[in-house]
């Protein structure tokens, strides 16, 4: 069912004057004036509907916008006010896939000594902290970046946490490690990866 | 004063059914993924334990292996976590577009 919202405005300003019909300048209230025979009645105007409000809000321009008009601009800044998540990044998503591959490629090699793949290790570490710096440095991305928390930040109160400092670390003291522990840990880092893929590719296209 | 019509009857009805579709979905892919992981750690579990019996894995791995699933389920939570904020974006601006539709649509 459609609303004359023009009517029950037009009653209202009219009720308004009844009320009120010289209100000062300092309420907001709507009245009616008669147009002064100079100007009005040239530009065939029977009336003349004009704001009382403060002096620093020109009087006219809300006139431009009726009521429920103001009211849907006022639902839509609110709305578009309300961003949550970042929208989707090309080079994020390139970036975590990147990591991805690169990091399972190296963990292939944890039956090697840890000493001998130093070059390998620091350059995933490098790969690493790029992926995560670029999604720091994005707005409102602190969900993914959690993400990145828990995959690369080792945590004394979270001690599940930092999968990958703490494979490295048992690397690092083991020597080598078994393909059966390897090929475990690969599927974990691997869903850990995934999961930050999901939600990059999830997100919103700008 | 020009005659604005706006139907906020119809403006609700399509913020309703945007919203019902956006948030059903989201409940549906939320639902599958907790249970698809559900899935997975319970045959995780029974793998490494398997292999802990077998002589495989040593009780030291078995207990980082066990530690990743917690560490696992963050990163699910948070993943589910986020795909919710995307739908609530969604909803917010196809409730814009309603809106802003609704406003040309209005005026004469």
């Amino acid at each position: 069912m459609a609303i004359d919202w023009s009517d029950i405005y037009s009653r209202k300003v009219r009720s308004d004057h009844r009320r009120c019909p010289q209100p000062p300048a300092c309420q907001l209230k709507y009245s009616i004036k008669q147009p002064e025979p100079s100007s009005a009645s040239q530009s065939g105007l029977n009336e003349v509907v004009s704001v009382h409000s403060t002096p620093s809000l020109p009087p006219r321009f809300w006139m431009l916008v009726s009521e429920p008009l103001r009211g849907l601009l006022l639902a839509v800044f609110l709305l578009a006010s309300c961003s949550n998540i970042a929208f989707y990044d090309q080079a994020a998503y390139a970036n975590a896939v990147d990591t991805k591959v690169q990091t399972l490629a190296l963990m292939n090699l944890a039956v090697n000594p840890y000493s001998s793949q130093s070059a390998e290790i620091a350059g995933v570490n490098l790969q690493m902290q790029k992926a995560y710096e670029y999604d720091r440095g994005r707005p409102m991305n602190q969900t993914t970046l959690q993400m990145w928390d828990v995959l690369l930040k080792t945590d004394p109160e979270h001690p599940d946490e930092g999968l990958w400092p703490r494979f490295l670390e048992r690397w690092r003291k083991s020597g080598t490690l078994s393909p059966v522990f390897i090929s475990d840990k690969k599927e974990h880092l691997a869903t850990a990866f995934d999961a930050i893929i999901a939600l990059e590719s999830g997100k919103n296209r700008s | 004063m020009p005659n604005i019509k706006v139907d906020w009857n119809q403006v609700s009805r399509e913020v309703a059914k945007l919203g019902e579709d956006i948030f059903q979905k989201r409940i549906k892919g939320a639902t599958d993924d907790a249970l698809d992981f559900l899935k997975k750690v319970e045959k995780d579990v029974i793998k490494l334990n398997l292999q802990l019996t077998a002589g495989q894995i040593t009780k030291e791995e078995f207990d980082d292996l066990m530690s990743d699933q917690k560490a696992l389920a963050k990163m699910e939570a948070l993943k589910q976590k986020g795909l919710t904020q995307v739908a609530i974006d969604q909803f917010v601006n196809g409730a814009i577009d309603i809106l802003v539709s609704a406003a040309i649509s209005a005026i004469p």
